[in-house]
Protein backbone atom coordinates (compact mmCIF):
# COMPACT_ATOMS: atom_id res chain seq x y z
CA UNK A 1 0.00 0.00 0.00
CA UNK A 2 1.94 3.17 -1.24
CA UNK A 3 1.23 6.33 0.18
CA UNK A 4 2.39 9.80 -0.95
CA UNK A 5 5.24 9.44 -3.32
CA UNK A 6 8.58 9.89 -2.37
CA UNK A 7 9.44 9.21 1.12
CA UNK A 8 10.53 13.22 1.64
CA UNK A 9 6.55 13.86 2.10
CA UNK A 10 6.33 11.45 5.17
CA UNK A 11 9.78 13.19 6.31
CA UNK A 12 7.97 16.51 5.77
CA UNK A 13 4.67 15.50 7.63
CA UNK A 14 6.68 13.72 10.72
CA UNK A 15 9.40 16.62 10.83
CA UNK A 16 6.75 18.82 11.05
CA UNK A 17 4.82 17.17 13.90
CA UNK A 18 8.20 16.77 16.03
CA UNK A 19 8.65 20.30 15.04
CA UNK A 20 5.60 21.59 16.54
CA UNK A 21 5.65 19.61 19.76
CA UNK A 22 8.90 20.30 20.90
CA UNK A 23 8.45 24.58 20.16
CA UNK A 24 5.49 23.57 22.35
CA UNK A 25 7.22 22.22 24.89
CA UNK A 26 9.63 24.68 25.32
CA UNK A 27 7.31 27.35 24.86
CA UNK A 28 8.28 29.02 21.95
CA UNK A 29 4.53 28.41 20.80
CA UNK A 30 2.01 28.86 23.48
CA UNK A 31 -0.83 26.48 23.85
CA UNK A 32 -3.32 29.21 22.50
CA UNK A 33 -0.99 28.80 19.10
CA UNK A 34 -1.62 25.29 19.16
CA UNK A 35 -5.17 25.69 18.90
CA UNK A 36 -4.91 27.44 16.38
CA UNK A 37 -2.98 24.84 14.41
CA UNK A 38 -5.24 21.92 15.70
CA UNK A 39 -8.32 24.11 14.65
CA UNK A 40 -6.64 24.42 11.21
CA UNK A 41 -5.92 20.74 11.04
CA UNK A 42 -10.16 20.37 11.52
CA UNK A 43 -10.74 23.35 9.27
CA UNK A 44 -8.34 21.39 6.31
CA UNK A 45 -10.56 17.97 7.61
CA UNK A 46 -13.72 20.46 6.33
CA UNK A 47 -12.89 21.99 3.47
CA UNK A 48 -11.69 19.07 2.01
CA UNK A 49 -14.20 17.15 2.42
CA UNK A 50 -16.46 19.95 1.40
CA UNK A 51 -14.58 20.05 -1.85
CA UNK A 52 -15.44 16.65 -2.54
CA UNK A 53 -18.58 17.47 -2.77
CA UNK A 54 -18.79 21.45 -4.33
CA UNK A 55 -15.65 21.32 -6.11
CA UNK A 56 -15.36 17.61 -7.35
CA UNK A 57 -19.11 16.60 -8.37
CA UNK A 58 -20.21 20.23 -8.97
CA UNK A 59 -22.94 20.35 -6.35
CA UNK A 60 -23.76 22.82 -4.67
CA UNK A 61 -23.87 21.83 -0.70
CA UNK A 62 -23.70 24.91 1.28
CA UNK A 63 -25.05 23.43 4.95
CA UNK A 64 -21.69 21.78 5.80
CA UNK A 65 -21.37 22.49 9.35
CA UNK A 66 -24.64 20.70 9.86
CA UNK A 67 -22.72 17.40 9.52
CA UNK A 68 -20.18 18.71 11.21
CA UNK A 69 -22.63 19.51 14.55
CA UNK A 70 -23.92 15.61 13.97
CA UNK A 71 -20.71 14.39 14.38
CA UNK A 72 -19.36 16.89 16.73
CA UNK A 73 -22.88 15.62 19.27
CA UNK A 74 -22.54 12.11 18.50
CA UNK A 75 -19.11 11.47 19.35
CA UNK A 76 -19.65 13.48 22.21
CA UNK A 77 -22.60 11.43 23.51
CA UNK A 78 -20.54 8.37 23.41
CA UNK A 79 -17.92 10.14 25.30
CA UNK A 80 -19.78 12.54 27.69
CA UNK A 81 -23.50 11.39 28.05
CA UNK A 82 -23.79 7.62 27.77
CA UNK A 83 -20.11 7.33 29.21
CA UNK A 84 -18.82 9.39 31.40
CA UNK A 85 -15.19 8.75 30.13
CA UNK A 86 -13.81 11.36 32.01
CA UNK A 87 -13.25 8.99 34.79
CA UNK A 88 -12.03 6.23 33.18
CA UNK A 89 -8.03 4.76 33.09
CA UNK A 90 -6.34 6.48 30.47
CA UNK A 91 -5.77 3.46 28.36
CA UNK A 92 -9.20 3.25 27.72
CA UNK A 93 -9.88 6.67 26.95
CA UNK A 94 -8.09 6.66 24.02
CA UNK A 95 -9.86 3.33 21.99
CA UNK A 96 -13.07 5.29 23.38
CA UNK A 97 -12.37 8.14 21.83
CA UNK A 98 -11.39 6.59 18.46
CA UNK A 99 -14.58 4.82 18.37
CA UNK A 100 -16.53 8.35 19.19
CA UNK A 101 -15.11 9.59 16.20
CA UNK A 102 -15.86 7.12 14.51
CA UNK A 103 -19.86 6.54 15.01
CA UNK A 104 -19.71 10.61 15.08
CA UNK A 105 -18.23 9.74 11.06
CA UNK A 106 -20.80 6.90 10.78
CA UNK A 107 -24.24 8.95 11.69
CA UNK A 108 -23.02 11.61 9.95
CA UNK A 109 -22.76 9.93 6.79
CA UNK A 110 -25.91 8.42 7.36
CA UNK A 111 -27.59 12.20 7.42
CA UNK A 112 -25.58 12.64 4.47
CA UNK A 113 -27.53 9.63 2.88
CA UNK A 114 -30.65 10.24 4.12
CA UNK A 115 -30.42 14.17 2.85
CA UNK A 116 -29.19 13.15 -0.27
CA UNK A 117 -31.66 10.61 -1.30
CA UNK A 118 -34.52 12.83 -1.91
CA UNK A 119 -32.64 16.27 -2.68
CA UNK A 120 -30.26 14.75 -5.27
CA UNK A 121 -32.27 14.99 -7.91
CA UNK A 122 -32.55 18.83 -7.31
CA UNK A 123 -30.14 20.80 -9.24
CA UNK A 124 -28.02 24.13 -8.46
CA UNK A 125 -29.82 26.72 -6.23
CA UNK A 126 -32.62 24.18 -4.91
CA UNK A 127 -29.94 21.91 -3.93
CA UNK A 128 -28.04 24.62 -1.77
CA UNK A 129 -31.54 26.04 -0.32
CA UNK A 130 -32.17 22.34 0.86
CA UNK A 131 -28.68 22.19 2.54
CA UNK A 132 -29.07 25.15 4.06
CA UNK A 133 -32.41 24.34 5.25
CA UNK A 134 -30.83 21.16 6.46
CA UNK A 135 -27.92 22.87 8.38
CA UNK A 136 -30.87 24.81 10.39
CA UNK A 137 -32.81 22.20 10.93
CA UNK A 138 -30.00 20.11 12.49
CA UNK A 139 -29.10 22.99 14.77
CA UNK A 140 -32.74 24.15 15.87
CA UNK A 141 -33.28 19.74 17.02
CA UNK A 142 -29.91 19.92 19.10
CA UNK A 143 -31.46 22.73 20.75
CA UNK A 144 -34.41 20.72 21.55
CA UNK A 145 -32.81 17.63 22.54
CA UNK A 146 -32.23 18.11 26.49
CA UNK A 147 -30.22 15.21 27.47
CA UNK A 148 -27.25 16.51 25.07
CA UNK A 149 -27.74 20.73 26.55
CA UNK A 150 -30.39 21.78 24.30
CA UNK A 151 -29.67 25.17 24.28
CA UNK A 152 -27.17 25.96 27.00
CA UNK A 153 -24.74 23.25 25.50
CA UNK A 154 -23.05 20.77 26.26
CA UNK A 155 -19.98 20.95 28.37
CA UNK A 156 -17.00 18.89 30.36
CA UNK A 157 -15.96 17.28 27.53
CA UNK A 158 -12.86 15.71 27.88
CA UNK A 159 -9.98 17.25 25.84
CA UNK A 160 -8.92 13.85 24.08
CA UNK A 161 -7.94 15.79 20.78
CA UNK A 162 -4.71 16.90 20.92
CA UNK A 163 -2.14 17.47 17.88
CA UNK A 164 -1.13 13.97 17.22
CA UNK A 165 -4.59 12.73 16.67
CA UNK A 166 -5.07 16.20 14.64
CA UNK A 167 -2.21 15.24 12.47
CA UNK A 168 -3.58 11.53 11.74
CA UNK A 169 -6.69 12.69 10.86
CA UNK A 170 -6.00 15.53 9.02
CA UNK A 171 -3.09 13.15 7.22
CA UNK A 172 -6.01 10.11 6.40
CA UNK A 173 -8.93 13.01 5.29
CA UNK A 174 -5.92 14.11 2.66
CA UNK A 175 -4.66 10.46 1.70
CA UNK A 176 -8.56 9.32 0.99
CA UNK A 177 -9.93 12.50 -0.61
CA UNK A 178 -6.50 12.48 -2.99
CA UNK A 179 -7.37 8.66 -3.64
CA UNK A 180 -11.04 8.75 -4.24
CA UNK A 181 -10.37 11.55 -7.05
CA UNK A 182 -7.96 9.43 -8.50
CA UNK A 183 -9.84 6.99 -9.46
CA UNK A 184 -12.78 5.49 -11.11
CA UNK A 185 -15.54 6.50 -8.43
CA UNK A 186 -13.77 10.25 -7.92
CA UNK A 187 -13.70 10.26 -11.84
CA UNK A 188 -17.25 9.63 -12.44
CA UNK A 189 -18.20 12.16 -9.78
CA UNK A 190 -16.01 14.33 -12.23
CA UNK A 191 -18.21 13.62 -15.07
CA UNK A 192 -21.07 14.65 -13.18
CA UNK A 193 -19.90 18.21 -12.70
CA UNK A 194 -18.53 18.56 -16.15
CA UNK A 195 -21.23 17.09 -17.98
CA UNK A 196 -24.57 14.89 -16.47
CA UNK A 197 -26.09 14.23 -19.83
CA UNK A 198 -22.77 12.92 -21.26
CA UNK A 199 -21.83 11.08 -17.81
CA UNK A 200 -25.20 9.04 -17.76
CA UNK A 201 -24.39 8.17 -21.53
CA UNK A 202 -21.38 6.61 -20.21
CA UNK A 203 -23.07 4.28 -17.96
CA UNK A 204 -22.21 6.08 -14.91
CA UNK A 205 -25.44 5.90 -12.90
CA UNK A 206 -25.22 9.93 -11.62
CA UNK A 207 -27.38 9.97 -8.62
CA UNK A 208 -25.70 7.32 -7.19
CA UNK A 209 -22.35 8.83 -7.07
CA UNK A 210 -23.86 11.86 -6.04
CA UNK A 211 -25.32 10.50 -3.20
CA UNK A 212 -21.58 8.49 -2.62
CA UNK A 213 -19.70 12.10 -2.72
CA UNK A 214 -22.47 13.29 0.09
CA UNK A 215 -22.17 10.24 2.19
CA UNK A 216 -17.77 9.94 2.22
CA UNK A 217 -17.88 13.75 2.49
CA UNK A 218 -20.19 13.91 5.36
CA UNK A 219 -18.19 10.97 6.85
CA UNK A 220 -15.26 13.25 7.00
CA UNK A 221 -16.70 16.36 8.07
CA UNK A 222 -18.58 13.80 11.39
CA UNK A 223 -14.88 13.40 11.83
CA UNK A 224 -13.99 16.41 12.17
CA UNK A 225 -16.81 17.34 14.26
CA UNK A 226 -16.02 15.01 16.59
CA UNK A 227 -12.31 16.26 16.81
CA UNK A 228 -13.96 20.04 17.20
CA UNK A 229 -16.36 19.02 20.35
CA UNK A 230 -13.20 16.90 22.40
CA UNK A 231 -11.10 20.44 21.39
CA UNK A 232 -13.32 23.00 22.29
CA UNK A 233 -14.20 20.81 25.60
CA UNK A 234 -18.17 22.46 24.72
CA UNK A 235 -20.54 22.49 22.15
CA UNK A 236 -23.53 24.90 21.39
CA UNK A 237 -26.00 24.18 18.58
CA UNK A 238 -25.34 28.04 17.47
CA UNK A 239 -21.51 27.00 16.72
CA UNK A 240 -22.66 25.57 13.66
CA UNK A 241 -25.45 27.91 12.03
CA UNK A 242 -24.99 29.46 8.27
CA UNK A 243 -22.08 31.03 9.36
CA UNK A 244 -19.89 28.24 10.00
CA UNK A 245 -20.56 26.95 7.00
CA UNK A 246 -19.84 30.16 4.88
CA UNK A 247 -16.45 29.74 6.87
CA UNK A 248 -16.07 26.26 4.92
CA UNK A 249 -17.29 27.86 2.07
CA UNK A 250 -15.27 31.04 1.88
CA UNK A 251 -11.91 28.41 2.61
CA UNK A 252 -12.92 26.17 -0.54
CA UNK A 253 -13.59 29.27 -2.91
CA UNK A 254 -10.21 30.75 -1.72
CA UNK A 255 -7.91 27.67 -2.16
CA UNK A 256 -9.59 26.66 -5.28
CA UNK A 257 -12.87 23.86 -6.18
CA UNK A 258 -11.40 20.92 -7.26
CA UNK A 259 -7.83 21.69 -5.60
CA UNK A 260 -7.08 19.52 -2.56
CA UNK A 261 -3.95 21.35 -2.03
CA UNK A 262 -5.94 24.44 -2.30
CA UNK A 263 -8.05 23.67 0.44
CA UNK A 264 -5.30 22.90 2.41
CA UNK A 265 -3.18 25.94 2.32
CA UNK A 266 -6.71 28.64 2.43
CA UNK A 267 -7.68 26.66 5.09
CA UNK A 268 -4.44 26.97 6.67
CA UNK A 269 -3.61 30.56 6.31
CA UNK A 270 -7.56 31.64 6.47
CA UNK A 271 -7.33 29.91 10.17
CA UNK A 272 -4.50 31.69 11.06
CA UNK A 273 -4.80 34.99 9.36
CA UNK A 274 -7.87 36.38 11.97
CA UNK A 275 -5.09 35.50 14.59
CA UNK A 276 -2.45 37.68 12.77
CA UNK A 277 -4.63 40.44 12.62
CA UNK A 278 -5.55 40.50 15.87
CA UNK A 279 -3.67 43.49 16.32
CA UNK A 280 -5.75 45.04 14.40
CA UNK A 281 -8.62 45.02 17.05
CA UNK A 282 -12.13 46.02 15.41
CA UNK A 283 -10.57 46.46 11.75
CA UNK A 284 -9.50 42.89 11.99
CA UNK A 285 -12.50 41.16 10.15
CA UNK A 286 -12.87 44.30 7.95
CA UNK A 287 -9.15 43.54 6.54
CA UNK A 288 -10.10 39.83 6.16
CA UNK A 289 -12.65 40.72 3.99
CA UNK A 290 -10.50 42.44 1.71
CA UNK A 291 -7.44 40.41 1.78
CA UNK A 292 -10.58 37.73 0.49
CA UNK A 293 -11.86 39.81 -2.02
CA UNK A 294 -8.44 41.22 -3.57
CA UNK A 295 -7.72 37.12 -3.55
CA UNK A 296 -10.71 36.23 -5.82
CA UNK A 297 -9.94 39.73 -7.94
CA UNK A 298 -6.72 38.41 -8.67
CA UNK A 299 -6.96 34.70 -8.61
CA UNK A 300 -10.47 34.24 -9.49
CA UNK A 301 -10.26 30.84 -9.80
CA UNK A 302 -8.39 30.32 -5.88
CA UNK A 303 -4.95 30.15 -5.36
CA UNK A 304 -4.77 26.63 -6.64
CA UNK A 305 -7.58 26.52 -8.12
CA UNK A 306 -7.87 22.71 -10.59
CA UNK A 307 -3.65 21.92 -9.69
CA UNK A 308 -2.36 20.05 -7.02
CA UNK A 309 0.71 19.85 -5.38
CA UNK A 310 3.51 17.57 -6.52
CA UNK A 311 3.05 15.09 -3.74
CA UNK A 312 -0.82 15.00 -3.89
CA UNK A 313 -0.26 14.36 -7.66
CA UNK A 314 -1.16 10.77 -9.34
CA UNK A 315 1.21 11.03 -12.90
CA UNK A 316 2.71 8.75 -15.41
CA UNK A 317 5.91 10.37 -15.35
CA UNK A 318 7.54 8.79 -18.25
CA UNK A 319 4.45 8.81 -20.67
CA UNK A 320 3.67 12.50 -19.80
CA UNK A 321 7.70 13.22 -21.54
CA UNK A 322 5.89 12.02 -24.64
CA UNK A 323 3.27 13.68 -24.50
CA UNK A 324 2.77 17.91 -25.35
CA UNK A 325 1.88 19.86 -22.42
CA UNK A 326 -0.52 22.96 -23.13
CA UNK B 1 -32.66 -10.92 -36.26
CA UNK B 2 -32.60 -7.03 -35.95
CA UNK B 3 -29.70 -5.62 -33.35
CA UNK B 4 -32.26 -2.61 -32.68
CA UNK B 5 -35.61 -2.47 -34.02
CA UNK B 6 -37.78 0.59 -33.33
CA UNK B 7 -41.75 0.63 -33.53
CA UNK B 8 -44.36 3.77 -34.13
CA UNK B 9 -42.01 5.60 -32.02
CA UNK B 10 -43.13 8.90 -31.22
CA UNK B 11 -43.23 11.53 -28.77
CA UNK B 12 -45.19 14.44 -27.93
CA UNK B 13 -44.18 17.72 -25.63
CA UNK B 14 -47.65 19.06 -24.39
CA UNK B 15 -49.76 20.08 -27.73
CA UNK B 16 -46.52 19.56 -29.82
CA UNK B 17 -45.49 15.93 -31.38
CA UNK B 18 -41.94 16.37 -31.95
CA UNK B 19 -41.65 12.80 -33.70
CA UNK B 20 -44.30 10.73 -35.15
CA UNK B 21 -44.33 7.09 -35.73
CA UNK B 22 -40.78 6.56 -36.25
CA UNK B 23 -39.65 3.52 -37.42
CA UNK B 24 -36.27 1.41 -37.97
CA UNK B 25 -34.16 -2.03 -38.00
CA UNK B 26 -30.84 -1.82 -37.95
CA UNK B 27 -29.11 -4.82 -38.55
CA UNK B 28 -25.43 -5.92 -37.87
CA UNK B 29 -22.74 -3.46 -39.77
CA UNK B 30 -25.31 -1.75 -41.29
CA UNK B 31 -25.06 2.38 -41.31
CA UNK B 32 -28.56 3.96 -41.34
CA UNK B 33 -28.18 7.71 -41.88
CA UNK B 34 -31.48 10.14 -40.82
CA UNK B 35 -31.44 13.11 -42.22
CA UNK B 36 -33.81 16.32 -42.38
CA UNK B 37 -33.99 19.89 -42.23
CA UNK B 38 -33.12 21.43 -38.25
CA UNK B 39 -35.98 20.73 -36.31
CA UNK B 40 -37.24 17.85 -37.90
CA UNK B 41 -36.58 15.91 -34.81
CA UNK B 42 -33.93 13.85 -36.03
CA UNK B 43 -31.51 14.44 -32.31
CA UNK B 44 -35.25 13.74 -30.81
CA UNK B 45 -34.99 10.33 -32.01
CA UNK B 46 -31.55 9.91 -30.70
CA UNK B 47 -32.54 11.20 -27.39
CA UNK B 48 -35.66 8.72 -27.11
CA UNK B 49 -32.64 5.83 -28.18
CA UNK B 50 -30.62 6.50 -25.60
CA UNK B 51 -32.87 7.02 -23.05
CA UNK B 52 -32.79 10.67 -22.56
CA UNK B 53 -36.26 11.26 -23.07
CA UNK B 54 -39.24 8.61 -22.96
CA UNK B 55 -40.97 8.18 -26.14
CA UNK B 56 -45.37 9.40 -25.63
CA UNK B 57 -46.00 5.67 -27.42
CA UNK B 58 -43.63 3.34 -29.77
CA UNK B 59 -41.43 0.25 -28.86
CA UNK B 60 -37.40 -0.02 -28.90
CA UNK B 61 -36.15 -3.42 -28.87
CA UNK B 62 -32.79 -3.55 -28.15
CA UNK B 63 -31.03 -7.40 -29.09
CA UNK B 64 -34.34 -8.86 -28.12
CA UNK B 65 -34.68 -6.36 -25.08
CA UNK B 66 -37.31 -3.89 -24.19
CA UNK B 67 -35.68 -0.88 -24.06
CA UNK B 68 -38.57 2.08 -23.15
CA UNK B 69 -38.47 3.67 -19.34
CA UNK B 70 -34.93 2.72 -18.59
CA UNK B 71 -32.73 5.48 -17.81
CA UNK B 72 -29.72 6.50 -19.37
CA UNK B 73 -27.23 4.68 -17.84
CA UNK B 74 -29.07 1.47 -18.35
CA UNK B 75 -29.13 2.33 -22.08
CA UNK B 76 -25.45 2.91 -22.27
CA UNK B 77 -24.89 -0.49 -20.17
CA UNK B 78 -26.38 -2.44 -22.88
CA UNK B 79 -24.16 -1.10 -25.67
CA UNK B 80 -25.69 2.36 -27.28
CA UNK B 81 -23.05 4.70 -27.48
CA UNK B 82 -23.27 8.42 -28.62
CA UNK B 83 -21.81 11.72 -29.44
CA UNK B 84 -23.43 15.10 -29.41
CA UNK B 85 -24.59 17.90 -31.96
CA UNK B 86 -22.85 20.38 -29.46
CA UNK B 87 -19.83 18.49 -28.33
CA UNK B 88 -20.30 17.44 -25.03
CA UNK B 89 -16.70 16.27 -23.86
CA UNK B 90 -16.03 16.48 -19.91
CA UNK B 91 -14.14 19.89 -20.71
CA UNK B 92 -11.68 20.81 -17.81
CA UNK B 93 -10.76 17.43 -17.50
CA UNK B 94 -7.85 15.50 -19.56
CA UNK B 95 -7.89 13.87 -22.70
CA UNK B 96 -6.89 10.89 -21.11
CA UNK B 97 -9.66 10.93 -18.45
CA UNK B 98 -12.00 11.41 -21.34
CA UNK B 99 -11.50 8.18 -22.30
CA UNK B 100 -10.79 6.42 -19.23
CA UNK B 101 -14.29 7.82 -18.29
CA UNK B 102 -15.69 5.68 -20.49
CA UNK B 103 -14.34 2.54 -19.14
CA UNK B 104 -16.09 3.27 -15.61
CA UNK B 105 -18.26 0.23 -16.30
CA UNK B 106 -15.29 -2.20 -16.84
CA UNK B 107 -13.88 -1.60 -13.29
CA UNK B 108 -15.42 -3.58 -10.30
CA UNK B 109 -12.91 -2.64 -7.64
CA UNK B 110 -14.56 -1.63 -4.19
CA UNK B 111 -14.86 1.52 -2.49
CA UNK B 112 -12.65 0.22 0.17
CA UNK B 113 -9.52 -0.62 -2.79
CA UNK B 114 -9.94 2.53 -4.16
CA UNK B 115 -9.15 4.62 -0.81
CA UNK B 116 -5.93 2.30 0.06
CA UNK B 117 -4.78 1.59 -3.85
CA UNK B 118 -4.43 -1.93 -3.01
CA UNK B 119 -3.08 -4.50 -5.38
CA UNK B 120 -6.29 -5.32 -7.32
CA UNK B 121 -7.03 -1.38 -7.26
CA UNK B 122 -3.33 -0.83 -9.13
CA UNK B 123 -3.95 -3.95 -11.46
CA UNK B 124 -6.66 -2.56 -13.02
CA UNK B 125 -5.86 1.02 -13.16
CA UNK B 126 -3.25 0.02 -15.15
CA UNK B 127 -5.19 -1.98 -17.45
CA UNK B 128 -7.40 1.35 -17.66
CA UNK B 129 -4.27 3.05 -18.36
CA UNK B 130 -3.40 0.74 -21.29
CA UNK B 131 -6.65 0.54 -23.17
CA UNK B 132 -7.01 3.88 -22.78
CA UNK B 133 -3.90 5.13 -24.78
CA UNK B 134 -4.94 2.00 -27.17
CA UNK B 135 -7.76 4.00 -28.61
CA UNK B 136 -6.12 7.43 -28.45
CA UNK B 137 -3.27 6.16 -30.57
CA UNK B 138 -6.54 5.03 -32.91
CA UNK B 139 -7.57 8.19 -33.35
CA UNK B 140 -4.30 9.77 -33.62
CA UNK B 141 -4.88 11.48 -30.03
CA UNK B 142 -1.89 9.95 -27.54
CA UNK B 143 0.62 12.79 -27.85
CA UNK B 144 -2.18 14.80 -26.43
CA UNK B 145 -3.46 13.11 -24.02
CA UNK B 146 -2.61 15.00 -20.75
CA UNK B 147 -4.07 18.04 -22.52
CA UNK B 148 -7.29 19.34 -21.37
CA UNK B 149 -10.25 18.65 -23.18
CA UNK B 150 -11.19 22.13 -23.95
CA UNK B 151 -7.81 23.15 -25.37
CA UNK B 152 -7.90 20.50 -27.89
CA UNK B 153 -8.64 22.30 -31.66
CA UNK B 154 -12.10 21.37 -33.05
CA UNK B 155 -11.33 18.35 -35.28
CA UNK B 156 -9.78 17.05 -32.30
CA UNK B 157 -12.72 17.64 -29.97
CA UNK B 158 -15.16 16.13 -32.42
CA UNK B 159 -12.76 13.04 -32.98
CA UNK B 160 -12.16 12.41 -28.78
CA UNK B 161 -16.00 12.59 -28.83
CA UNK B 162 -15.92 9.56 -31.35
CA UNK B 163 -13.16 7.81 -29.60
CA UNK B 164 -14.81 8.13 -26.38
CA UNK B 165 -18.10 7.05 -27.28
CA UNK B 166 -16.42 3.74 -28.82
CA UNK B 167 -14.16 3.20 -25.86
CA UNK B 168 -18.04 2.04 -24.62
CA UNK B 169 -16.94 -1.15 -26.81
CA UNK B 170 -20.40 -0.21 -28.42
CA UNK B 171 -22.83 -2.70 -30.55
CA UNK B 172 -24.73 0.62 -32.20
CA UNK B 173 -23.19 4.34 -32.39
CA UNK B 174 -25.36 7.17 -32.69
CA UNK B 175 -23.30 10.21 -34.46
CA UNK B 176 -25.19 13.44 -34.38
CA UNK B 177 -23.43 15.88 -37.00
CA UNK B 178 -19.77 14.35 -36.84
CA UNK B 179 -18.93 17.00 -39.35
CA UNK B 180 -20.59 19.98 -38.37
CA UNK B 181 -18.14 22.72 -38.57
CA UNK B 182 -15.61 21.64 -40.69
CA UNK B 183 -13.72 22.18 -43.59
CA UNK B 184 -13.54 19.36 -46.76
CA UNK B 185 -10.10 18.33 -45.81
CA UNK B 186 -11.42 17.31 -42.15
CA UNK B 187 -14.66 16.43 -43.45
CA UNK B 188 -12.96 13.13 -46.02
CA UNK B 189 -10.62 12.33 -42.44
CA UNK B 190 -14.06 11.63 -41.05
CA UNK B 191 -15.55 9.98 -43.31
CA UNK B 192 -12.52 7.94 -43.97
CA UNK B 193 -12.56 7.29 -40.07
CA UNK B 194 -16.19 6.36 -40.13
CA UNK B 195 -15.48 3.94 -42.67
CA UNK B 196 -12.68 2.37 -40.61
CA UNK B 197 -14.58 2.02 -36.76
CA UNK B 198 -17.45 0.64 -38.91
CA UNK B 199 -15.23 -2.07 -39.84
CA UNK B 200 -12.95 -2.76 -37.01
CA UNK B 201 -15.37 -2.13 -34.45
CA UNK B 202 -18.01 -4.58 -36.20
CA UNK B 203 -20.35 -1.42 -35.68
CA UNK B 204 -23.97 -0.49 -36.77
CA UNK B 205 -23.94 3.05 -36.90
CA UNK B 206 -26.98 5.84 -37.05
CA UNK B 207 -25.97 8.69 -38.13
CA UNK B 208 -27.47 12.67 -38.40
CA UNK B 209 -25.49 14.90 -41.23
CA UNK B 210 -26.46 17.67 -42.65
CA UNK B 211 -23.45 16.91 -45.02
CA UNK B 212 -24.89 14.91 -48.45
CA UNK B 213 -21.55 13.63 -49.30
CA UNK B 214 -20.50 12.12 -46.10
CA UNK B 215 -24.35 10.66 -45.70
CA UNK B 216 -24.52 9.10 -49.76
CA UNK B 217 -20.66 8.37 -49.38
CA UNK B 218 -21.24 5.91 -46.01
CA UNK B 219 -24.84 5.04 -45.43
CA UNK B 220 -26.36 1.88 -46.32
CA UNK B 221 -29.95 3.45 -46.05
CA UNK B 222 -31.50 6.46 -45.07
CA UNK B 223 -34.37 7.84 -43.68
CA UNK B 224 -35.89 11.72 -43.97
CA UNK B 225 -37.84 13.12 -41.53
CA UNK B 226 -39.66 16.41 -41.39
CA UNK B 227 -41.46 18.06 -39.33
CA UNK B 228 -41.30 14.90 -36.99
CA UNK B 229 -42.73 12.35 -40.02
CA UNK B 230 -40.75 9.95 -42.10
CA UNK B 231 -41.13 11.14 -45.40
CA UNK B 232 -38.87 9.04 -47.40
CA UNK B 233 -36.61 6.03 -46.77
CA UNK B 234 -34.28 3.90 -48.80
CA UNK B 235 -31.23 3.40 -50.34
CA UNK B 236 -29.22 6.49 -51.26
CA UNK B 237 -29.49 6.34 -54.91
CA UNK B 238 -33.51 6.38 -54.02
CA UNK B 239 -33.51 9.17 -51.83
CA UNK B 240 -31.51 11.31 -54.01
CA UNK B 241 -34.37 11.43 -56.90
CA UNK B 242 -37.06 11.25 -54.44
CA UNK B 243 -39.20 14.35 -55.24
CA UNK B 244 -40.21 15.23 -52.07
CA UNK B 245 -37.60 14.40 -50.43
CA UNK B 246 -35.71 17.22 -52.33
CA UNK B 247 -38.64 19.71 -52.26
CA UNK B 248 -38.86 19.26 -48.47
CA UNK B 249 -34.86 19.50 -47.47
CA UNK B 250 -32.83 19.58 -50.93
CA UNK B 251 -34.13 22.39 -51.79
CA UNK B 252 -35.40 22.60 -55.29
CA UNK B 253 -33.44 21.33 -58.08
CA UNK B 254 -31.93 17.86 -58.15
CA UNK B 255 -28.52 19.00 -56.77
CA UNK B 256 -26.69 17.20 -53.66
CA UNK B 257 -25.94 20.07 -50.90
CA UNK B 258 -22.63 19.96 -49.94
Amino acid sequence: MKLFKGKMTYVFIIGLYIILEILNKTGIINSYMMQIVKFAGINIIMTVSLNIINGFTGQFSIGHAGFMAVGAYSSAVITTVLFKTINWPVYMQIPMFLLSLLVGGLVASFIGFLIGIPTLKLKGDYLAIVTLGFGEIVRAIIRLIQPVGGARGLSAIPQYTNLFWVFVFTFLAIYASRNFVNSSFGRACISIRENEIAAETMGIDTTKYKILSFTFASFMAGVAGGLYGHLLMYLQPDMFSFVKSTDYLVFLYAGGMSSISGSIVSALILTALPEFLRFMSEWRMALYGVLLVILMIKRPNGLYGGKEFKFLQIKNNKRMLETEQH
Amino acid sequence: MDLLNVKDLSIQFGGLKAVSDFNLSLKNNELVAIIGPNGAGKTTVFNMLTGIYKPTSGDITFDGKNMVGLKPNEFAKEGIARTFQNIRLFNNVSVLDNIKIALHLKVDYDFKSALTRNKDFLKQEEEVEEKAFEMLKIFNLEKKAYLNANNLPYGDQRRLEIARALTRDPKILLLDEPVAGMNPNEIDGVIELIKYIKERFNLSILLIEHHMNVVMSISDKIKVLDFGQTIADGLPEEIQKNERVIQAYLGGGSKAHA
